[in-house]
C-alpha cells in the first residue's frame, strides 16, 4: 500500500570498476587530496632520480664542515663535511623505500587477518580477531626497539620486515568491522541469496566497496613505515651508515648540531618525513571527505536554528 | 557482569601473550645474548657467580631443558618478580632498575597524555559545535599537521628553540643535579619546569589525533536524530552540546584511545630519549646500547603490562559509560 | 500577501488558527546547485482537525515537517514565506524565544522513534529534561506527576521510565516519544510518519491511542505518511504533496469527485474492499530529480493526461468543489486562478 515507487537507497552502491574510476576523478577533484598526490608524487620522483638530482656523493666528507647553508651547499654541511642536500636526496630511497614495503607488508597482513577469515565460522572468525585485538595493544615500539637489539645494524629489508610484522592489526581491525558491516547490507544478502560462492562475494562484492578504506589504511602503513624506521634510525638501532632521513638526524644529534647551532643539519631530514606525513594526512583526508560526506560540512553554527 | 568477565579475560589473554612473546624473542632470535652478557663481564674483570649464571641461563634458554621446562621455570621466576639482574647496573636487579624510572615515565607520559587527551577532546568538541566556520578549518588544518610530524623531531626543535637559542626551559634531563638538600618545593617546582618541554612535545603530538577524532564523531552524532529531537524539546544549546552529543561521541573515540595507548608509549619512550630523561624509554636505550638484555626484556615486559593494564581500565570506564555495552548486548 | 493565498482565511490576525503556511519555499545547498525541497506551500490546519501530508519518499515531506519546527536540517535554507504557529511568526522569532515556545504551542513526533532517544539516558532523564528546560524550577514531585500522567496516557507502566532506550521495543519506545511530545498539551502537533517502522497491530495500537487523544483534547494534528489508505482513515482532509508542492487538497477521500491525476494514480494503487478483482495499477515513471525539475506542471512527464500547456506553465491552485487542486485541467484558458 505505500506509494514509494522505487526504492530508495541514497548509499546505492555501484559495481566495481565504475566505483575505481570514479574514485580516482573524486579524489583528483578534492582539493586537499590533489595537493597530496602531488606532493608525494614529487617525493617519489626526487627518490627515483637521486643520482641525477643530487649534487655530491652523500658519503663524501671532502667539504668545509660546519657550513650553513650557501649556493654552493643549499642546505650546508655536517659536521664531517658532507652535503646535507645530496644526503637528504638519497636518503628519501631509503626512508620511502621502507615506507612503501611496510605499507604493502602491512596492508596484506591486515587483508589476510582482517578479511580472511570472514569466509570462515565463527569460530575461525572470533580467534583471529581476538588474535588482532592483542597484537594491536601490545606495544609496538619497544616491541621493535627489543627486535632490532637482537638483530644488530640490520639492513633496509629486515627493518621494513619487521615494522610491517608489527604494524598491521590496526588496519586489521578497521578492515574487519568493515566486512562485517557490508555483510549485513541488501546487496550482499542478495547475492549470498542469489547463490554466490563465499569468495565470488568477497571478491565481488565485498572488496570493491571496501576500497577507500583499504588505499586509507595503505597510506597509513606508510606513513607508520617512515616514521617507525625514522624512530629506529635516531635511536642508532637501524643501519645508521646507510642514508636515511632517520640516520641524518641521529648523526646530528650526536654531533651536537644543537649545541653548535647547527639548525641546517637536522631540521631539513626532519621536514621531509613531516612532508611525507602531511601529504598522506592531506590525501586521507580527501579519501574520507568523499567517503564520508556528513564531514564535509557546510558553514553551519551546531546549536542554531538557522 | 557479563561485560567485565570479558574484558578480565581479554586482559588475562593478552597479558599471557605478552609473558609468552617477551619469552620466545631471545630464543628466537640469531645469536646468543649469554655470549654477549658473558663477554661484558669477562672483559669487566668480574665473572659472574653460578647462581646468575644459571639464572641467566634460564631466562635466555642457554640451558638445552625442553622448551616447554624453561618457560614453566620463566613464568615462575616472573610471578615471584624476578626479572634477573642488570647488566649496566650490576649488581642492582631488573626489578629496582624499573622501579627507580617509571614513576618519571608515569609522572610524564601519564600527565602529558591525560592533558591531551582533555584538551583534545574539548577542542574536538568545541570545533564539531563551531563546524564549517574558520575556527573548525583551523584546528583540524593544524592538528592535521601536527599529528603527521614525528615525535622526535618535534622535541628536537623545542629544545633547540626554547633550551639552546632561547634559553628558556633547561635543555636535558627531569631535574638539576646537586639539587641535595633543596626544599621538596623547590625540587617540585625544579621537576616541573624541566618536565615543560618533553610534556608539551607529547601534547604537541598526540593531540590532533583526539581532536578531529572527537570532532567527528561528535559531527556524526550532531546528525543524530536523538540530538534533533532534543533541539526540539527545547533542552538548551549547552546541555546538548555535552550530554547529546559529546556523551555520544566520546565512546568510539574511548576505544580507540584504548588502542592507542600504546603508539602513546612509543612516542613518549622517543621523548624520553631526546630529552635524556630517567624515565624507562631512556633506559631501554641504555640496555640496549649496553646489551643489557635482562633489563631490555623486563623493560619490554613491564611497557606491555602497563599498556594492557591501561587498556583494561579504559574498557572499564567505557562500560561505565555506555549502559548497552555495561548490560552486556 | 496572506490574504492572496487561498488557504489562508480574509482576516490578518491567525491567533486562533493551530497552523498557517503562507507560501513557505525552502531549499537545500548541493555541489550541483540549489535543490528546492520545498516549494510555495501554503496550508491552514485548524482547531480540532487532522491534516494528512501524504507524499513519496523525496518528495520533500519530512523538510516542510521540520520546517514548521523551525528546525531546518543542515544544509537547508528558508526562502521565503512565514510559518504561524497560533498567530506567531516561527521565522521572525529569537533563537531563546523560539526554543522556549517550541514544545508548548507545538510538539511534533519523528519518524524514527528507534533514534529519537538519547541511548546513554534513561526515559526518566529524557522526561525530567524536557521538563527542566522550560520550567527550570520545576519542584521534583511535580515533575515526576506528570512524568506518570504523561506516561499513563500513552499505557506504558511508569516502572518503566528507569530502562535505557535499548531496553524497550519499537512500539514503546514510539509511546514514549508520543508521551513526550504530549507532556506541556500542546495545541498543535505534527506526527512524521509515526509508525512506518512498526509491525501493524503496534501500529493499529498507536493510532487508536492518537485518535482518541486528539478527540479528547481538540489537537489539531498533521500526520505526515507515504501510506495513503492510513491517511485517509485517520484524517479529516487530506494534502498531497509532489515534487515540493502541494498539489492537492481535499476532503473528499473518494475516488470519484474531481481529483489531482497524481491523486487519482495513488487511489488507484490501493486495492478497495469488497472488490473482487483487483487490480493494482501504480503510477509509471519516477518521481522527479529535485536539481532538475521539469519546466511547467512538474508532473507532466508522469502525467496520462497532460498537455501542452502543462509543459510550460505551472498550474495555479483551483477549487474544484470542495477541493483546491493545481493542475490545467480545471483552469479554464485564458483565466487566472485564484492563486
Amino acid at each position: 500500500m505505500s506509494i514509494s515507487t522505487t526504492a530508495q537507497n541514497p548509499n546505492t552502491v555501484t559495481s566495481g570498476r565504475t566505483r575505481k574510476a570514479g574514485m580516482a576523478r573524486m579524489l583528483w577533484s578534492n582539493p586537499r587530496a590533489r595537493v597530496g598526490i602531488i606532493i608525494l608524487v614529487g617525493m617519489i620522483l626526487v627518490a627515483v632520480f637521486a643520482p641525477v638530482l643530487a649534487p655530491y656523493n652523500p658519503s663524501a666528507n671532502s667539504f668545509l664542515p660546519s657550513q650553513p647553508p650557501s649556493w654552493t651547499h643549499l642546505l650546508g654541511t655536517t659536521l664531517q663535511g658532507q652535503d646535507i642536500l645530496s644526503q637528504l636526496i638519497w636518503g628519501s630511497r631509503n626512508s620511502l623505500g621502507v615506507g612503501f614495503a611496510v605499507g604493502i607488508i602491512a596492508t596484506a597482513l591486515s587483508l589476510l587477518f582482517g578479511v580472511l577469515p570472514s569466509l570462515g565460522g565463527k569460530l575461525l572468525n572470533t580467534s583471529f580477531s581476538t588474535f588482532t585485538n592483542v597484537v594491536l595493544i601490545l606495544p609496538g615500539l619497544p616491541l621493535l626497539i627489543v627486535l632490532s637489539a637482537y638483530l644488530h645494524s640490520s639492513g633496509a629489508v629486515t627493518i621494513a620486515a619487521v615494522i610491517g610484522f608489527t604494524g598491521w592489526a590496526w588496519g586489521s581491525r578497521t578492515l574487519r568491522s568493515q566486512v562485517m558491516t557490508l555483510r549485513q547490507r541488501d546487496f550482499v544478502i542478495a547475492a549470498r541469496l542469489a547463490g554466490s560462492s563465499q569468495i565470488r562475494l568477497l571478491t565481488r562484492e565485498i572488496l570493491p566497496n571496501m576500497l577507500s578504506l583499504v588505499v586509507a589504511n595503505f597510506m597509513f602503513s606508510i606513513l607508520f613505515g617512515i616514521l617507525s624506521e625514522a624512530g629506529l634510525q635516531f635511536l642508532g638501532l637501524g643501519n645508521v651508515n646507510a642514508v636515511s632521513w632517520g640516520s641524518i638526524i641521529y648523526w646530528a644529534e650526536n654531533g651536537s648540531a644543537l649545541l653548535l647551532h647547527m639548525w641546517w643539519w637536522f631540521i631539513p631530514p626532519g621536514a621531509a618525513i613531516a612532508l611525507v606525513g602531511i601529504a598522506l594526512a592531506l590525501v586521507n583526508s580527501g579519501i574520507d571527505q568523499i567517503s564520508n560526506p556528513r564531514l564535509r560540512s557546510t558553514a553551519r553554527k551546531g546549536g542554531r536554528n538557522q | 557482569m557479563r561485560f567485565f568477565l570479558n574484558r578480565i579475560g581479554f586482559l588475562l589473554l593478552s597479558v599471557w601473550a605478552a609473558i609468552t612473546v617477551n619469552f620466545l624473542i631471545p630464543r628466537m632470535m640469531p645469536g646468543s645474548p649469554v655470549d654477549a652478557i658473558l663477554a661484558h663481564f669477562q672483559s669487566e674483570g668480574a665473572p659472574l657467580g653460578p647462581n646468575a649464571l644459571h639464572a641467566l641461563e634460564q631466562q635466555f634458554g642457554l640451558s638445552h631443558a625442553p622448551l616447554w621446562t624453561q618457560y614453566f621455570g620463566y613464568v615462575n621466576n616472573l610471578f615471584h618478580g624476578q626479572l634477573g639482574t642488570s647488566i649496566t647496573y650490576y649488581p642492582l636487579t631488573v626489578t629496582e632498575v624499573i622501579g627507580r624510572s617509571l614513576p618519571w615515565t608515569l609522572g610524564l607520559a601519564g600527565t602529558a597524555t591525560i592533558i591531551s587527551v582533555l584538551l583534545g577532546t574539548f577542542l574536538g568538541i568545541y570545533a564539531a559545535w563551531h563546524r564549517g566556520t574558520r575556527i573548525d578549518a583551523t584546528l583540524t588544518t593544524v592538528t592535521m599537521f601536527t599529528s603527521a610530524i614525528p615525535y622526535f623531531w618535534i622535541a628536537l626543535i623545542l629544545v633547540y628553540l626554547f633550551g639552546f637559542e632561547l634559553n628558556w626551559f633547561p635543555q636535558l634531563h627531569a631535574f638539576t643535579t646537586l639539587s641535595n638538600g633543596v626544599p621538596w618545593w623547590r625540587f617540585s617546582a625544579d621537576v616541573l619546569y624541566h618536565a615543560v618541554l618533553p610534556g608539551a612535545t607529547i601534547v604537541i603530538s598526540a593531540i590532533g589525533g583526539w581532536l578531529v577524532g572527537m570532532r567527528n564523531n561528535m559531527v556524526q552524532t550532531l546528525g543524530e536524530d536523538y540530538v534533533t529531537f532534543a533541539r526540539a524539546r527545547g533542552v538548551r544549546d549547552r546541555r546538548l552540546m555535552v550530554f547529546y552529543a559529546a556523551r555520544n561521541a566520546i565512546l568510539p573515540n574511548l576505544t580507540g584511545f584504548a588502542m592507542a595507548i600504546g603508539f602513546v608509549v612509543g612516542g613518549a619512550l622517543l621523548t624520553e630519549v631526546v630529552f635524556s630523561y630517567p624515565g624507562i624509554g631512556m633506559q631501554l636505550l641504555t640496555a640496549v646500547e649496553n646489551e643489557d638484555y635482562p633489563l631490555m626484556q623486563g623493560i619490554f615486559l613491564i611497557i606491555a603490562l602497563a599498556v594492557l593494564l591501561a587498556n583494561f581500565l579504559v574498557e572499564l570506564i567505557y562500560g561505565l559509560l555506555d549502559p548497552r555495552v555495561r548490560q552486556g548486548e | 500577501m496572506i490574504q492572496k493565498s487561498p488557504e489562508s482565511p480574509a482576516y490578518d490576525e491567525h491567533i486562533g488558527v493551530p497552523l498557517v503556511l503562507d507560501h513557505v519555499s525552502v531549499s537545500f545547498s548541493t555541489p550541483s546547485g540549489p535543490a528546492r525541497a520545498v516549494n510555495d506551500v501554503s496550508l491552514t490546519l485548524n482547531q480540532g482537525e487532522i491534516l494528512g501530508l501524504v507524499g513519496e519518499s523525496g518528495s520533500g515531506k519530512s523538510t516542510l515537517a521540520f520546517t514548521i519546527m523551525g528546525l531546518l536540517p543542515d544544509g537547508a535554507q528558508f526562502d521565503s514565506g512565514s510559518v504561524r504557529v497560533l498567530g506567531s511568526d516561527l521565522y521572525g522569532m529569537n533563537p531563546e524565544t523560539l526554543r522556549t515556545f517550541r514544545w508548548k504551542r507545538i510538539a511534533m513526533v519523528f519518524q524514527s522513534a528507534m533514534n529519537a532517544l538519547n541511548p546513554v539516558m534513561t526515559v526518566e532523564a529524557h522526561i525530567m529534561d524536557t521538563l527542566q528546560s522550560h520550567n527550570p524550577g520545576i519542584r521534583p514531585e511535580d515533575a515526576r506527576r506528570r512524568m506518570n500522567e504523561i506516561l499513563d496516557l500513552v499505557k506504558i507502566d511508569p516502572r518503566r521510565a528507569r530502562s535505557f532506550p535499548h531496553e524497550l521495543s519499537g512500539g514503546m519506545k514510539q509511546r514514549i516519544v508520543l508521551a513526550i511530545a504530549m507532556i506541556f498539551n500542546p495545541p498543535v502537533l505534527l506526527m512524521d510518519e509515526p509508525t512506518t517502522a512498526l509491525d501493524v497491530v503496534v501500529q493499529r495500537s498507536i493510532l487508536d491511542q492518537v485518535r482518541e487523544i486528539q478527540a479528547e483534547r481538540q489537537m489539531a494534528i498533521l500526520f505526515i505518511s507515504h501510506d495513503f489508505s492510513l491517511v485517509r482513515s485517520l484524517a479529516h482532509r487530506v494534502a498531497i504533496m509532489y515534487a515540493g508542492r502541494i498539489v492537492e487538497i481535499t476532503g473528499s477521500l473518494e475516488r470519484s469527485g474531481p481529483h489531482h491525476p497524481y491523486t487519482e494514480g495513488l487511489m488507484r494503487a490501493i486495492p478497495e474492499l469488497g472488490e473482487d478483482d483487483v487490480k493494482i495499477v501504480g503510477i509509471p515513471g519516477n518521481p522527479p530529480d529535485l536539481l532538475h525539475l521539469p519546466e511547467g506542471c512538474p508532473f507532466h512527464p508522469r502525467c496520462p493526461v497532460a498537455f501542452n500547456r502543462c509543459k510550460v506553465e505551472a498550474p495555479p491552485m483551483v477549487q474544484v468543489n470542495d477541493a483546491l487542486i493545481a493542475c490545467h485541467q480545471y483552469t479554464e484558458p485564458g483565466k487566472e486562478g485564484l492563486a
